[in-house]
């Protein structure tokens, strides 16, 4: 799939801003959870 | 006898508080369970839509422009611009992780345990030190790199001219002011210690002739800055009252490594350009280096 | 008063005994199933996989606010790039000469290659990250106290292990990325004083990044630190366990 390639120049730090990006959310949705779940 | 002489006090584990226990299985493993679920859902979405870089086969002859390690020693390779290799690579790191390993021989009193912020100034002095370091290591950063002089000069038309040049970074303090040459290469060892020379390249000391310049610019003013920037921070807490024990103070000091760390690897992630200049995010540009491709 | 009859089995009730209380399965599974406080108690404690975890924890250690899970899920990461490391082992070659084609290979020909190789670089990078973050939830919660300090400090080792492990892993799919952030990062070790030139010799296997330093950092990368860091993981869980749980206020 050609276009999940990330753009050349800014390949290191995008790559590191998506990912703590997605860690941040992630994490994010395990907080909502232990609030719906754990009451 | 291997029996102690001296009785010394030894931590043992609190006893247990049976009522207020709940079962591990179901309530811990099926949170662990979820958070896995969780970030493996998590990673495999990003991995469908994100694909691992992959640039041109290694070269030793075609550098590209800048060279950047791994984004967890970017902090390191930020340090390198303003501080003498050795300094910046090896030895803040290893101060660094043996300041961190000894924390909990500093701050031995359990008040405070197993809780989020549970000490009374807690949130404030983290939040203060984390300010004060994020501000503090752009401005240093900024200083550093001219950009102080530079918005001064264009947005205020502020110049201190050819006498306040050696003011504009670290760097210009061994350029611009006018040492004697005698400064340059003061002789203090009557022979050349090559044993820890072996690098043979130069610096500010050759273990036996001290350019005292370089010295200052590349060794005094860091360490200057690295020891005493986090000591006045935690003195000043201190003095007003926010700093009572020695867990602030390791707070403070925590935070603001925390934060520091992470402004110098944004900054040389995402604002170092070709030749280490600084740039904003959007003008980072990667010169792959070719010979006959430079013009990017 | 008259005692109810107990109902008649229905076929899922015979179906489940036929299938669920033979002789095989419960020489596999020997608790019951965990639905009494018993069997729950039971099967933490007999499960070799379960049996890191205490029988029973303080109910403020559950909440995910309190840990967030990182510890959790650092280990899990490391599981995770231990399981994509394998498959990617499969096809990979550490010779200057195959390296690169087998990556190019892994993310074109091989079946969900792209998708692992995908997997291993973000775990990769998310474990340094949780790692991290870890070791702010304990700082920030206190929990390296006494009788907790030895802990943290094999908690710091493990930082360094992994950080070592995602460094000898970036050389591995020898492109300019990986090349020239390994020169770079060898040479700030090189610049040491005293011990830099022959630990940079030692950890390089010559003056450059070339064949030898790709085989020693793939050796290091696939099981020299992993074994390291199983070690002090181990040393790390029994810890908690001996220091009773997670740490409480007083």
């Amino acid at each position: 799939m050609e276009w999940a390639n990330l753009p050349h120049d800014f390949a290191e730090p995008l790559e590191l801003v998506i990912v703590a990006i997605s860690i941040t959310a992630m994490l994010g949705i395990l907080v909502l959870f232990g609030q719906w779940w754990q009451k | 006898m291997a029996t102690a002489v001296v009785a010394r006090p030894v931590a043992r584990p609190q006893p247990r508080a049976r009522d207020e226990e709940v079962l591990v299985w179901p309530d811990l493993i099926f949170i662990e369970f979820i958070s896995a679920l969780v970030f493996t859902v998590g990673l495999l979405i990003l991995s469908t839509f994100m694909n691992a870089p992959l640039l041109d086969q290694a070269n030793p002859d075609v550098t590209p422009n800048p060279s950047k390690a791994p984004w967890y020693l970017l902090n390191l390779q930020e340090l390198l611009l303003h501080m003498n290799a050795a300094m910046a690579g090896i030895i803040v790191p290893t101060v660094w992780l043996i300041l961190l390993a000894a924390f909990p021989y500093f701050d031995r009193d359990n008040e405070g345990q197993g809780a989020w912020f549970a000490t009374e100034n807690s949130w404030r002095i983290t939040i203060i030190s984390g300010l004060v370091a994020f501000v503090g290591t752009w401005l240093l950063i900024l200083w550093d790199t001219g950009k102080i002089a530079y918005f001064l000069h264009s947005w205020f038309g502020l110049s201190g001219g050819d006498t306040l040049r050696f003011l504009e970074n670290v760097r210009s303090m061994q350029s611009q002011l006018p040492w004697p040459e005698w400064s340059r290469s003061i002789t203090y060892l009557p022979f050349k210690l090559r044993i820890l020379d072996g690098t043979g390249r130069g610096g500010p000391t050759t273990f036996q002739h001290l350019d005292f310049p370089g010295w200052l610019v590349e060794q005094a003013i860091p360490i200057t800055a690295l020891v005493g920037l986090p000591s006045l921070l935690i003195y000043s807490l201190w003095r007003s009252g926010l700093v009572v024990s020695r867990r602030d103070a390791l707070l403070a000091l925590f935070t603001g490594f925390v934060v520091v760390f992470g402004v110098l690897t944004l900054v040389g992630t995402a604002f170092r350009g070709q030749g280490q200049q600084l740039v904003m995010p959007w003008d980072l540009k990667v010169s792959e280096g070719i010979p006959g491709q430079e013009a990017h | 008063m008259a005692v109810e009859a107990p109902p008649k089995p229905t076929l899922a009730d015979k179906i489940y005994d036929r299938l669920f209380h033979n002789y095989v399965w419960k020489s596999i599974f020997r608790t019951g199933y965990p639905n009494t406080p018993r069997n729950q108690m039971l099967i933490v404690a007999t499960n070799v996989f379960l049996h890191l975890h205490p029988t029973r924890i303080h109910r403020t250690h559950v909440k995910i606010t309190h840990t967030y899970c990182l510890g959790g899920l650092s280990f899990f990461m490391f599981l995770g790039l231990t399981v994509t490391g394998i498959m990617l082992m499969f096809y990979y070659v550490p010779s200057v000469e195959r390296a690169y084609l087998d990556i190019q290979n892994i993310t074109t020909t091989v079946q969900f290659g792209q998708l692992m190789r995908n997997m291993h670089r973000w775990m990769a990078h998310a474990m340094v990250i949780l790692v991290f973050l870890h070791m702010m939830r304990v700082f920030y919660t206190g929990a390296y106290k006494p009788p907790r300090e030895f802990n943290w400090v094999v908690g710091v080792i493990l930082l360094v292990l992994t950080f070592l492990l995602s460094f000898t892993g970036y050389l591995l799919p020898w492109d300019q990325l990986a090349f020239w952030a390994i020169t770079v990062g060898s040479e700030i070790a090189g610049s040491a004083p005293v011990l830099g030139p022959k630990t940079r010799f030692w950890m390089l296997g010559g003056f450059e990044v070339g064949p030898n330093a790709l085989i020693r950092f793939y050796t290091l990368h696939v099981i020299g630190l992993p074994l390291l860091a199983a070690i002090f993981m181990a040393v790390h869980f029994w810890r908690i366990r001996r220091d009773g749980g997670l740490a409480r206020p007083l």
